[in-house]
């Protein structure tokens, strides 16, 4: 599996946006109804609407396609940090009235998108972002055993053996209330056994051992994946049933805010 | 597209219900949900404007001060509609709200929403532009304190209203003298002059401005020196710009020279006074200028004053008034001394030294008038002649100097030439007499003469130019002067001066120089000549002993010991004893074997003695063989002279000549061929010495090693006889035929140097393994064994002979041509790897996603096409499918993750609007898109209405699976109908009814 880098990136932002913040902060909290509160709010906003129409959207888009859904999901988790972060710093940590409101709300979405992308993460999706079914898991389980298998064939009797010590990876058992998140003490202990044979061994069996256990790693990959498919699936379904409409109520209270906003403020004469 | 994701049922309820929340909460609080802070709470005494005590009491009313956007009421009018008192001050510009400047909003300076005790009035004191009400804050930045000022500090009682006497109070606390001060002098309405902006203090304020500008002391005075009576700002234009207004107490001239004391007096001291003396009538010149004023203008009386020299000066006149009260006619006001008199004017005209003479060295006692004009008046004491030449000085003498003097002694008797000319006078006119001066020489040079006066007259030998050379001529007396007597001073003969009775004998001069002590004769002529004593002209060939050969060029004293001629000895010994080799043992005659050419050489003829010379004996020195100069009875042995250069130590006697010649002891006569070891090949040209070492030439061994086991290469192993294999003619090459050995030479052995096998000259035990000679080029590093033979031949390494086709990895395809170097890295073919991905990973289009083994797909003939068995896949391939280029699919090469869902290839078309779904795999097959092959396992006809939409039974677009019977069936009828037979699970009607009919 590929490694993303949109938390990176989104803690990146919030930094960025914080150092450009603070001079403005240096006299006291820029006011929200002031050129810089209502500059971030407006920016944050934006941000915030993009977290939720663009990635939805593309989702939907059928024929001629923009990007690959592993793509829109970073830039969805990147704005959808960014976006609130800009939005508390418009409040200048006032929360009165259907403001507070709104950036309650926005807290609570936002730590449920958090919830939402670890579980979206434990179902095996294609490069596409499409998601696979146990077929496809189980054709690709067998291909990862014929790849240890000839991986076997091809090394020495010494690596060979240990190869095949160390490809039955113990899954242990995680507790019954986090049958996903689960990521148990004695895969840790199988790791260690793996580092432990790499170091005792020269530079090309150390190679050697690094290209067995992400052949290992695969296949318990895959393996874990198949025994967490349908609960993943049911809690993502669970969560989704929460998560949209806690962002509907959000977006419509935002936009009476900013209306209020335009009308008794912005537009005062 | 489908519809959007948030319109969930559930997302849609959250929504309502967000907006019923909004809708109630403004319903129940107004517009408090969108406060953004608490109004003001704080009251005025209870007064109440527009119906409330305090802004708080608006509450939710955000109508009461905020107006519509499309509306024409601005804000600040509904303000004004409750704080009609801030209307009334509007339209009064004496008031706070009255000065300000037009286009201020009310809330520039008031803001609300802050909370319930925060101000209202947001002023800032730096924005605020107080100068429009008469007072700038420009110079009330700071209090005395150090404090930036705020409002309350002026305005005490409230923004509107200022006490006057607060100016006096506050400044009073850090300047309390001068405020006194200036209050006392001006008045204590500060605003009558003062507007904030401090333009009268002494760094601001510019007197310059105005027609009085200040300058000197005049800047360092109070204002109230001059400005007296000062109250209000008008009154400073009362001050007078006269002088004398201000400073009439200080005139010392009472008035006497007017008003304007500027014409004499400057402002920065009254003693600097720049009064133009020379506009009035008596300009200031010379030492004048540099008198004080109060020297003529005694009292401070300017007016009036005479301007006669005298009238000043009369205690200075050293005349006593004799020449008048005039002092300019001789003196200028620069210095007394600098008179102005022409004495070219008067009868007695100054020149040459007189103009330097100061006055009174004629002018004695100040007395000027009938001085006397002589030569001798002046100089009587100055004569040296005491008078005899007459008082007319200036007949000799000029103005210029007493010297020189203008006499002309060629107007005299005794005409002065030569050194005369420049004899000072006094030399001949002593005592500064000048009359009755003798001409006779003698008179004058009676001291200088060597002579003491016995030649008489000077003039007769010598002249005024001088003593020397004297005009006396040699050749006119008895003794002529030639060769060296010509350059000999006067005095070597002539001593004492004397001239006359000098003898003429050489031997009267040269006495003291005859190296002959007079033994000779009297007459150095005889023998020598004027020219020197050298060479002198004896003629030896007259004499008894004829000079030949190194005789002629011998010094005479060799021969003539202390300079004695006569008698001299005539026997060659009696100069040569010394030099005599033999030590006499030849004789006395050494002109037996010598000549006076030289001692060498001798004459002697050897060929005439018993030992004739030849070869290199003629060429040795006489004395190699006749050791201390004996000769007589010399050995004519070899030996007795070659006793050291014999090698042989005597072993073949003591004839040398038995083998050697005497030409060259190493041109030996020796024919080896007569000895028992011919000579051949190398051996001719090989130093007898390399065999007979030490010079011994008997019993030398004759075997090969004897002599050359020093070089043997083989150290020995292949025996003493080296003929065996080498030639005399050369060691290389040797003769051995290696054919005979076991080790036959073929191929590329038979051009390889010996010692490329042979290392250390080893012939015996050389290894007949490949390895043994090619370890170190085993390119496979011995992995392959000891035998090279196995694979490669002696006629090269390449191309080697393996049978690819018995190892366990057979060629085919386009393996066969592949270089073996592309397989066997690092020339490794033991443990080449076999799986395909160890070649080919880099060029593996697929980066290792279908594993290692490429001959899945592919074969040894070429990559494409691949040979991939579709049908083992999880996608069998069937139809069209089967003919439809790979990447179609599989794009980027990857053929791992390809999505198997007909839409992740085939768009889904216009003409299904989004009725089917995405799986075409229901409809269609993979030989074409037409012909659909819809099985619908629910009877479409049952209902005998013919065609029907799929919406009527299938209501969720896209989902074939839910369906309703209701659009067809009344559903309360279904309903009643299925509970008056008890059956109330009617949710899913194919269950009971798979073909559509009833019961």
């Amino acid at each position: 599996m590929r490694r993303t880098y949109e938390l990176t990136f989104a803690l990146a932002g919030v930094i960025a946006v914080t150092l450009a913040y603070l001079p403005f902060a240096k006299d006291g909290l820029p006011r929200a109804a002031g050129l810089v509160g209502h500059g971030i709010g407006i920016l944050g906003f934006m941000l915030m609407l993009a977290t939720e129409t663009l990635y939805s959207l593309r989702k939907r888009m059928r024929g001629r396609v923009f990007g690959r859904m592993s793509t829109w999901l970073q830039f969805h988790i990147f704005t959808g940090i960014v976006g609130p972060y800009m939005v508390l710093l418009h409040t200048s940590w006032k929360f009165n009235g259907l403001a507070g409101v709104v950036m309650l709300l926005t807290v609570i979405v936002v730590i449920s998108g958090f919830i939402g992308r670890y579980i979206y993460t434990a179902i095996p999706r294609t490069v596409d972002g499409a998601e696979m079914t146990l077929g496809d898991l189980q054709v690709r389980i067998e291909r990862a055993d014929a790849q240890l298998e000839a991986w076997n064939a091809n090394r020495r009797v010494a690596v060979a053996t240990v190869a095949a010590q160390l490809a039955v990876v113990p899954e242990g058992h995680p507790g019954p209330g986090l049958p996903v998140l689960g990521r148990t003490l004695a895969y840790l202990g199988h790791q260690l056994q793996i580092w432990r044979e790499a170091h005792h061994r020269d530079a090309e069996g150390r190679r050697q051992v690094v290209q067995m256990k992400q052949l290992i790693e695969e296949r318990r990959r895959l393996q874990r994946q198949i025994q967490s498919l349908a609960t993943a699936r049911r809690l993502l379904a669970i969560w989704h049933t929460i998560h949209i409409p806690l962002g509907v109520a959000l977006f419509l209270m935002a936009f009476i805010h900013v209306g209020a906003a335009i009308y008794l403020a912005t537009l005062l004469k | 597209m489908r519809r959007l994701g948030c319109l969930t049922p559930l997302g849609i309820l959250s929504g309502v219900i967000a907006v019923l929340a909004i809708t109630g909460a403004a319903l129940a609080t107004g517009g408090m949900m969108f406060n953004p802070g608490p109004l003001n709470a704080v009251g005025r005494d209870g007064l109440r404007l527009g119906g409330v005590t305090s802004h708080a009491e608006i509450g939710g009313r955000c109508s009461a001060c905020h107006t519509p956007p499309w509306g024409g009421e601005k804000m600040e009018q509904r303000c004004l509609a409750c704080h009609t008192n801030i209307q009334s001050q509007i339209t009064d510009p004496n008031t706070l709200h009255g000065a300000l400047p037009e286009g201020l909003q009310c809330r520039t300076c008031h803001s609300e929403h802050k909370g319930p005790q925060a101000t209202l009035t947001r002023m800032d004191f730096q924005a605020f532009p107080h100068q429009v009400l008469g007072f700038s804050l420009a110079t009330h930045q700071m209090t005395s304190a150090g404090q930036p000022f705020a409002c309350a500090d002026c305005h005490v009682q409230d923004l509107a209203h200022f006490d006057r006497t607060l100016c006096e109070t506050c400044h009073r606390t850090y300047q309390a003298d001068f405020i006194t001060t200036h209050i006392a002098s001006l008045s204590n309405d500060c605003m009558a002059c003062h507007d904030g902006t401090d333009r009268f203090s002494k760094s601001v304020f510019n007197h310059s401005a105005f027609a009085f500008s200040l300058s000197g002391k005049h800047n360092d005075i109070q204002c109230t020196q001059c400005h007296t009576n000062v109250h209000v700002l008008a009154d400073f234009k009362n001050a007078s710009h006269q002088c004398v207004d201000c400073h009439r107490q200080d005139d010392t001239h009472k008035g006497e020279l007017g008003t304007d004391c500027a014409k004499c007096h400057t402002p920065d001291d009254w003693k600097q006074i720049h009064f133009d003396h020379n506009q009035s009538v008596f300009k200031l010149m010379g030492k004048h200028v540099d008198v004080e004023c109060t020297q003529c203008h005694i009292n401070n009386v300017f007016k009036g004053i005479p301007q006669q020299c005298a009238d000043c000066h009369t205690g200075d006149d050293p005349h006593k008034g004799a020449l008048g009260s005039d002092c300019a006619k001789c003196h200028m006001p620069d210095d007394w001394k600098k008179t102005t008199f022409d004495h070219a004017q008067s009868i007695f005209r100054l020149t040459g030294l007189h103009t330097s003479v100061t006055c009174d060295k004629c002018h004695a006692d100040q007395t000027f008038k009938g001085a006397p004009q002589g030569c001798a008046d002046c100089h009587g004491k100055d004569d040296p002649h005491n008078g005899a030449l007459g008082a007319d000085c200036a007949k000799c003498h000029t103005s210029d100097g007493w010297k020189p003097t203008t006499f002309d002694h060629s107007q005299s008797t005794f005409k002065l030439v030569g050194l005369h000319v420049n004899v000072t006078c006094d030399k001949c006119h002593t005592d500064k007499i000048f009359k009755g001066t003798s001409p006779v020489c003698m008179d004058c040079h009676r001291q200088d003469d060597p002579h003491q006066g016995a030649l008489g007259e000077c003039a007769r030998c010598h002249t005024p130019t001088g003593w020397k050379p004297t005009t006396f001529d040699h050749n006119q007396s008895a003794f002529k002067l030639l060769g060296q007597h010509i350059n000999t001073a006067c005095a070597r003969c002539h001593t004492d001066q004397r001239f006359k009775g000098t003898p003429q004998s050489c031997i009267d001069c040269h006495r003291t120089d005859d190296a002959h002590q007079g033994v000779l004769s009297s007459q150095c002529a005889q023998c020598h000549t004027p020219i020197g004593w050298k060479p002198s002209t004896f003629n030896h060939s007259q004499s008894t002993f004829k000079l030949v050969g190194q005789h002629a060029n011998t010094a005479c004293a060799r021969c003539h010991a202390d300079k004695l001629f006569k008698g001299t000895p005539q026997e060659c010994i009696n100069c040569h004893r010394q030099d005599d080799a033999h030590n006499g043992q030849f004789g006395a005659n050494c002109a037996q074997c010598h000549s006076p050419q030289g001692w060498k050489p001798a004459t002697f003829d050897h060929n005439r003695a018993t030992f004739k010379l030849t070869g290199a004996h003629v060429t040795v020195a006489c004395t190699r063989c006749h050791v201390n100069g004996v000769f007589k009875g010399t050995s004519q042995n070899c030996v007795d002279c070659h006793r050291k250069d014999d090698a042989h130590n005597g072993q073949f006697g003591a004839n040398c000549a038995q083998c050697h010649t005497t030409d060259d002891w190493k041109k030996v006569t020796f024919d080896h061929n007569r000895a028992a070891f011919k000579l051949t090949g190398a051996h001719v040209t090989v130093a007898c010495t390399l065999c007979h070492a030490n010079g011994v030439f008997n019993g030398t061994p004759q075997n090969c090693v004897d002599c050359h086991r020093g070089k043997d290469a083989h150290h020995g192993t292949l025996g003493a006889t080296c003929a065996q294999c080498h030639s005399t003619s050369a060691w290389k090459p040797s003769t051995f035929n290696h054919s005979q050995a076991p080790f036959k030479l073929v191929g590329a052995h038979a051009n390889v140097a010996c010692a490329r096998c042979h290392t250390s000259n080893d012939f015996k035990n050389a290894p007949q393994n490949c390895v043994d000679c090619h370890r170190t080029k085993d390119a496979h590093n011995g992995a392959l064994g000891a035998n090279c033979a196995q694979c490669h031949s002696p006629q090269g390494w390449k191309p080697s002979t393996f049978n690819h086709s018995q190892a366990p990895f057979k060629l085919t395809g386009a393996h066969v041509n592949v270089t073996c170097a592309r397989c066997h890295t690092s020339s490794d073919f033991k443990n080449t790897p076999q799986g395909c991905v160890d070649c080919h990973r880099s060029k593996d289009a697929h980066k290792g996603a279908l594993g290692a083994n490429c001959a899945q797909c592919h074969s040894t003939s070429a990559w494409k096409p691949s040979t991939f068995d579709h049908n083992r896949a999880p996608f069998k391939l069937t139809g069209v499918h089967v003919n439809v280029a790979c990447a179609r699919c599989h794009t980027n090469n990857d053929f791992k993750n390809t999505p198997q869902t007909c839409v992740s290839c085939h768009a889904e078309p216009a003409v299904h609007k989004g009725q089917f779904g995405t799986n075409c795999a229901q409809c269609h097959n993979t030989n074409t898109w037409q012909g659909a092959t819809f099985r619908h396992t629910f009877p479409l006809n049952h209902g005998g209405k013919g065609t029907i939409p799929c919406a009527t039974c299938h209501t969720t677009p896209g989902n074939f699976r839910a369906y309703t019977c209701y659009g067809c069936h009344n559903q309360a009828e279904t309903e009643k109908h299925h509970l008056e037979k008890r059956i109330t699970n009617i949710a899913n009607c194919v269950q009971c009814h798979p073909t559509g009919r009833g019961d």
